[in-house]
């Protein structure tokens, strides 16, 4: 790559942090093709007017080189001339329409703006430039373009019964790829600097340049903290040093990194926040949106490992080829609509076929690159997606950890309660019952001494305790010893 | 155009995810909420029913040391005139017991805090490959309100053990309450029998040998009330080889065991 191109690549970086999302309420085309709007938006009568002058310039008459007509600038002087009228005033030939010239459209308004309408980069003002332009004008005679209709080139070329020589239908060929190519030139640019300066200029070579590199590297770093082996962080450091010199994919990768990044910096989540900062994740995570679907496809067999090959290679290739050509519409809209979990958005346009091979071979190798370092990573990143829901597992465990818990412990403290309720009932009847014996016992008139000691040791029963003199002789023999007591 | 469309679709796609997002961010916040206040509840359920049981342990204390102060020296002054009387004061060992012996249950087990797992590196770049970001940012929600649900259930078993700890506090208490009043009957049975003691001796005078047997018989109970005063002064209100601690004891490891399977799950 050189010094210049690095140059030019990094002002673009610089234009593109630079640009502000202006948006433009024109962008976009109408989208009803009819006589009123063909009319009043996209044809004009002042354009084919001056095309026509400036191609017969001082002449009066100009070969029609498709038929070979002489056309007659002036009609009037192509109807006097082969005498559509008689002396007495009256239309007699018809003639003179074979030779008054006409201006009109090589590709037709209406066949056009069917393929382009979609591209919401163009402007009614952009289509009726380009259609008006010089490259898709020329000239024929008035019964001609009559009898055209809205028969393509292609068609009346391919018609043994169209009448035109082979040399008038290799040049009408001639003129019809000469449109196509400006035409699409003039729409790529048109729509590439409606879209961002970022995708004007001299982007084919630094992309061819650097596309690979970058995009090998992202992928592998990516495969790296899906496997985790690294983190987002270390990938970010490293993939930082690669992208600073890359500019190219600068330019698209921008937009993608754009929309990434305000959508993490929109949740809620700090993780997804932080991600947002660093400019780097998100372009790791860009390119990984250029794998999410073919990856998924693979993982759930609905692919083999060549058609993942393939389909990752073409994707590559339409994307690349996209960048350089101006086909951003549906390349972008084909991984923003997987980036935010929706469906592609298919907005056809064109591209060039520079822009297309190179394309075309980066994405092969792209398509190589990402089957032979990912495709094992691509389990690991499947593998690691499925446990993403173990916290319902979690949640499962803990639901039916909270509901064994509630009833064996509520199972425990009825068991607790019956054992309280038994022994206090037993306490309660044990005491109530030596009460009443040594009360019973006790009354001086009836006073009976082994009634009070039962009922005394009834109570100490319960403590598996005995009183201490059970009787007079037994208390009678320790008289003369102390009396030992803890109390 | 492209891009501010695309943008319009991602942002109102985002705008989507992020606003279930921030529902279910509410709703767990309010789960939280509860499960914050059911833990309050069951530490606020045993501080209770430990200050309730505290007071009703110093009440067992207060009856002993109102015996061992007060009826156990004028037994002593009565009965020492016919027999010497060797005593061990053990009145604020066992009070100290009392207090140890159930000061273990006020801690109920701290339930862990679940904090919803942010997601990986590795998790991060494959769930956004595989799900896409709005799906990323629900199931990072939905994260957060499952850790917030699990909470709620971590909350709901650190309350019924504290409902297990209670039981064991109101098991206390009874049997606190149940030897308080066993002291202050034993105590007024204590009192009358001293007094009848005291009235023998002063009729019968020192020689124990001459009294009849009916003398005998009250000098014996009254030294049987003072020792069965004894032993109930050493009844532990908490007896650790009981079947009743031991059923309190099985019950409230039951709770500590999960509570601590919960908090390994959190």
């Amino acid at each position: 790559m050189s010094g210049e191109k690095n140059n030019s690549a990094l002002d673009a970086m610089v234009s593109v942090n630079n640009m502000s999302q202006t948006a433009n309420a024109d962008l976009g085309i109408t989208q009803e093709y009819n006589k009123q709007n063909r009319d009043k938006l996209w044809d004009s009568t002042k354009g084919k007017k001056a095309y026509k002058e400036k191609t017969f310039g001082d002449k009066q008459t100009y070969v029609d080189p498709i038929t070979g007509k002489t056309l007659h600038k002036d009609q009037s002087a192509a109807q006097n001339k082969y005498h559509m009228k008689n002396s007495d005033g009256e239309n007699i030939s018809s003639k003179w329409a074979d030779h008054s010239a006409e201006t009109d459209h090589v590709n037709a308004l209406k066949d056009v703006h069917e393929k382009v309408k979609g591209n919401p980069f163009l402007t009614d003002d952009d289509f009726k430039d380009v259609m008006n332009s010089d490259e898709n004008y020329r000239l024929l005679s008035k019964s001609d373009n009559a009898s055209k209709g809205e028969k393509s080139d292609w068609q009346i070329i391919k018609d043994k019964d169209s009448g035109l020589s082979t040399e008038g239908k290799v040049q009408m060929a001639k003129e019809k790829i000469t449109s196509d190519v400006a035409l699409t030139g003039k729409f790529a640019v048109r729509t590439a600097q409606n879209a961002g300066k970022e995708f004007v200029s001299g982007a084919t070579d630094t992309l061819v340049n650097s596309a690979i590199p970058l995009t090998t590297e992202a992928v592998r770093k990516l495969v790296n903290v899906a496997q985790g082996k690294e983190t987002l962080g270390d990938a970010a450091k490293d993939m930082g040093k690669i992208t600073v010199n890359v500019a190219v994919a600068g330019g698209t990768n921008k937009l993608l990194v754009d929309v990434v990044t305000s959508q993490m910096a929109n949740s809620s989540s700090a993780i997804l926040q932080n991600i947002a900062s660093s400019n780097e994740v998100a372009q790791i995570i860009a390119v990984a949106a250029i794998v999410q679907e073919s990856a998924v496809k693979y993982i759930n067999g609905e692919i083999d490992g060549k058609e993942f090959i393939e389909e990752v290679g073409v994707k590559g290739a339409t994307m690349v080829a996209g960048m350089i050509g101006g086909q951003v519409g549906r390349e972008i809209g084909g991984i923003i609509g997987a980036v935010v979990g929706t469906a592609a958005i298919p907005i056809p346009g064109v591209g060039t076929g520079i822009g297309y091979v190179a394309g075309k071979v980066i994405g092969q190798v792209l398509g190589v690159i990402i089957t032979t370092v990912s495709c094992s990573a691509i389990i690991s990143v499947y593998n690691t997606s499925k446990h993403l829901n173990d916290y319902k597992l979690k949640e499962a465990q803990i639901r039916r950890l909270e509901s064994d818990a509630l009833k064996e412990m509520e199972n425990q403290r009825g068991k607790f309660r019956k054992i309280v309720e038994r022994e206090y009932k037993v306490w309660d009847d044990t005491i109530q019952s030596g009460f009443d014996q040594i009360l019973g016992s006790a009354c001086k008139e009836t006073y009976d001494l082994q009634g009070v000691t039962d009922g005394l040791d009834k109570i100490l029963s319960l403590f598996g305790k005995k009183v201490k003199f059970s009787s007079i002789e037994e208390y009678e023999n320790q008289l003369d010893m102390p009396l030992k007591l803890s109390l | 155009m492209i891009v501010e469309g695309l943008a319009v679709a991602a942002f109102v796609k985002t705008c989507y995810s992020a606003n279930k997002s921030l529902e279910m961010d509410e709703k767990a916040l309010k789960k939280y909420a509860k499960a914050f206040e059911r833990n309050e509840e069951a530490e606020l359920l045993v501080k209770k029913k430990a200050e309730y049981t505290d007071k009703r342990l110093a009440n067992v204390a207060k009856k002993k040391r109102a015996i061992v102060q007060t009826t156990v020296p004028r037994f002593v002054d009565v009965y020492s005139r016919i027999q010497k009387i060797e005593l061990e004061n053990k009145s604020s060992v066992n009070e100290i017991a009392l207090r140890n012996s159930v000061q273990k249950l006020e801690v109920l087990n701290t339930i862990s805090i679940s904090v919803k797992k942010d997601f990986t590196d590795k998790e991060l770049v494959c769930g956004f490959i595989t799900k896409g970001l709005g799906k990323l940012m629900e199931m990072d929600s939905e994260r957060y309100l499952s850790a917030a649900s699990s909470q709620v259930r971590a909350s709901n078993v650190a309350y019924s053990q504290a409902q297990s700890i209670g039981e064991a506090y109101d098991a206390i208490c009874g049997r606190a309450d149940r030897i308080a009043q066993l002291l202050m009957a034993m105590n007024a049975l204590f009192i009358k029998s001293i007094a009848e003691t005291e009235k023998v001796i002063g009729t019968n005078g020192l020689n124990v040998r001459n009294y009849s047997k009916y003398d005998k018989g009250v000098l014996m109970t009254c030294v049987n009330i003072a020792g069965t005063m004894s032993d109930i002064i050493d009844v532990p209100v908490i007896d650790e080889k009981g079947q009743l601690c031991q059923s309190a004891v099985s019950m409230i490891e039951t709770g500590e065991k999960y509570i601590a399977k919960m908090n390994n799950l959190l």
